[in-house]
């Protein structure tokens, strides 16, 4: 018990000791934040920075001062009671990768400095059990939003500070902007932020991620603009600032920032285009009608735009030119205007597309959209098929959509198709199983070529269209007439 | 060989002062702890996010609460400065972690507080708190479950 007695007491003496340098200067204990072995020589580093040079090695003083001063590194002592948190540890020079354990090391902040002091694997373990603590790098739970955040590369920076801003106070949003707008980060707090680990490079993907995820909760928080423009000028706004305090992004990196916006709209899911206000370019190719909003007529001509205009307008029905694959941006403005006029009724799609895999997947998608965009598609009516032709005509009308040799099992595109277009075409034919959109050669040799056809939905009378529209319609319309109860 | 009374007697006396010793020695480490606490940090989640972990200085802290920002429920840890920390553990999980704190102490569902960094209090059903280096006083901070083990620890 007395020797317990004893030790606390002269480890609570311990930072009022000095140590005399070799220039015989006295230094107090408690003034030292880390000691250092650098070129031969054994530094004191001092609360106010200045560094002075030592008599003995580490060892000498880490025995002195044991409980106090701590080894970290080869290199280092720190004073245990400046420790002031960690970071992950990004080695200058590349690092035998055996002797490197990521869990075991990490830099240290120190009260008292600005240099981070690392912590290597070797003393790692020491380190946690003279902190207490289990881990350097997930000691504090972390919250299941962060968390999500962090797994996608995301950090949401000054999330607290935005909750409970007044966006009225204009001075107080511009400093907030500038302690966290990470277009203005300099590169040194990039590489802080978006380091490649075991590389001293800013990871540019991560960044730009960053850019759009921040520009994102800023503009939906109302303390940004949205864009005025399309993303292209999104981009040049974007490097503008960022050409002033860390010029990391070139012309080239545009390509990145497109892939980038679309991985995390399209794929993640985390925002929408409108959200940003991009301009939608086809915003002239469709409408949406007040007599009968939920059924829509789609087409993914632009040469069917005044057709299809026209006789939604007639019915009061709303339409869409989707002028090939559906714009995720066209979609997203599209569906919130059916949302307002639809009031949760179901739509139902009458749609107008090539017979082939490139119109299947066209009408798929344009559902697949409509649906992502919290629509229930009640019905989706084809008004181009095969059936809408005569058999004569369809051999007249057909076009090749790919050729490929086949022996057995053996399947090898002819060029110009490739090996995926054809098994699209191939995927998409097993499923119309229609024995008129394929046809077979002998070659010789066991070996046949195969064509599959397609036809353009242009190669359809306009007239018949109309007809299986109007006839779909009214089939449609009779039906809700009878589901409604009767009045009295 | 039997002891006489009066070796007993002196015996007795070195037990009695051995065991007088002991107890002493017991109070001054006690004491001890109270100046030189066991724990000292406790981590928080870094207010950069570069960081991975902070390690907040217990000494600082007035108190440490419940809060809910934007749905998020975590607990609060505010300092003298006036700044607040936060951390996903639970106040029953940090009252765990500091039960052999000297400072620190529950006072209520809501609140755990420094007892060192107390001011002043209002004497009502409940108590109210000043800490030193914030100017609001902690309304309820001691309710009355709590208020006698708050009384005997403050005096």
């Amino acid at each position: 018990m007395s020797k317990e007695l004893q030790k606390r007491v002269e480890r609570l003496f311990l930072p009022q000791q000095t140590i005399i340098s070799r220039k015989n200067e006295l230094i107090r204990a408690g003034a030292i934040v880390f000691m250092q072995y650098q070129r031969g020589r054994v530094e004191a580093v001092t609360t106010d920075g200045l560094r002075y040079e030592l008599p003995d090695n580490l060892n000498h003083y880490e025995s002195l001062f044991k409980g106090y001063f701590l080894r970290v590194h080869r290199s280092y002592l720190v004073a245990v009671e400046r420790i002031e948190g960690t970071f992950e540890r990004f080695p200058d020079e590349v690092e035998r990768a055996d002797l490197r354990g990521k869990e075991d090391e990490c830099e240290l902040a120190l009260t008292g400095s600005d240099v981070r002091v690392p912590v290597t694997a070797t003393y790692g373990r020491a380190v946690k059990k003279a902190l207490g603590i289990s881990s350097f790098h997930n000691l504090v739970p972390e919250h299941p939003a962060d968390k999500k955040l962090r797994q996608y590369g995301l950090i949401d920076f000054g999330w607290r500070e935005l909750y409970g801003l007044n966006t009225a106070d204009k001075p107080a949003v511009e400093a907030f902007k500038e302690r966290w707008d990470i277009k203005k980060f300099s590169r040194e707090r990039m590489l802080s932020y978006f380091r490649q680990y075991g590389v001293n490079e800013i990871n540019k993907k991560r960044v730009v991620k960053n850019i759009i995820y921040q520009m994102w909760r800023w503009i939906t928080a109302g303390i940004e603009e949205p864009s005025d423009g399309n993303i292209r000028s999104m981009w040049y706004r974007i490097k503008a600032v960022l050409a002033h305090h860390a010029d990391i992004l070139g012309p080239g990196d545009v390509n990145t920032f497109y892939s980038t916006l679309l991985e995390m709209i399209e794929v993640a899911g985390l925002f929408r285009y409108r959200d940003f206000g991009f301009m939608d370019m086809n915003a002239p190719y469709c409408e949406v009608n007040d007599q009968h909003p939920e059924i829509v007529l789609a087409s993914e001509k632009i040469g069917h735009f005044l057709f299809i205009r026209n006789l939604a307008r007639e019915f009061g029905a709303s339409f869409i030119c989707t002028k090939g694959e559906p714009a995720v941006i066209s979609l997203e403005y599209f569906s919130d205007d059916l949302h307002e006029k639809c009031k949760g009724r179901p739509l139902t799609v009458f749609c107008i597309s090539d017979i082939d895999p490139s119109g299947y997947s066209i009408e798929r998608n344009l559902v697949k959209r409509l649906e992502l965009n919290g629509h229930k598609i009640a019905r989706l009516v084809k008004l181009v098929d095969t059936s809408i032709f005569a058999s004569d005509d369809i051999a007249v009308v057909r076009f090749p959509v790919v050729g490929f040799e086949k022996k057995g099992e053996t399947v090898k595109p002819v060029p110009p198709a490739t090996m995926s277009q054809v098994t699209k075409a191939l995927d998409w034919f097993n499923e119309l199983q229609d024995p008129r959109l394929i046809s077979e050669k002998d070659k010789g040799g066991g070996w046949k070529i195969v064509t599959i056809w397609g036809i353009e939905s242009d190669a359809a009378e306009r007239k018949l269209i109309e007809k299986r529209f109007k006839d779909g319609l009214q089939r449609l319309l009779q039906k809700k007439k009878a589901k409604k109860p009767a009045r009295r | 060989m039997p002891l006489t009374g009066g070796r007993r007697n002196i015996e007795m006396g070195v037990l009695e002062m051995a065991r007088g010793e002991t107890e002493l020695l017991k109070e001054i480490l006690a004491k001890l702890a109270r100046i030189e606490p066991p724990i000292k940090k406790f981590a928080v989640t870094p207010e950069d996010p570069a960081m991975s972990v902070y390690f907040l200085e217990l000494k600082d802290v007035c108190y440490i609460t419940t809060k809910s920002d934007a749905g998020r429920e975590e607990t609060m840890l505010v300092t003298s400065g006036g700044k607040s920390y936060y951390t996903n553990l639970r106040l029953v999980e940090i009252e765990e972690k500091l039960k052999e704190h000297p400072h620190f102490m529950r006072t209520s569902k809501f609140y755990m507080i420094n007892l060192t960094k107390i001011r002043a209090l209002k004497v009502s059903s409940a108590r109210d708190l000043w800490f030193d280096g914030l100017e609001k006083p902690v309304v309820n901070a001691v309710t009355s479950s709590y208020l006698a083990e708050f009384e005997k620890r403050l005096t």
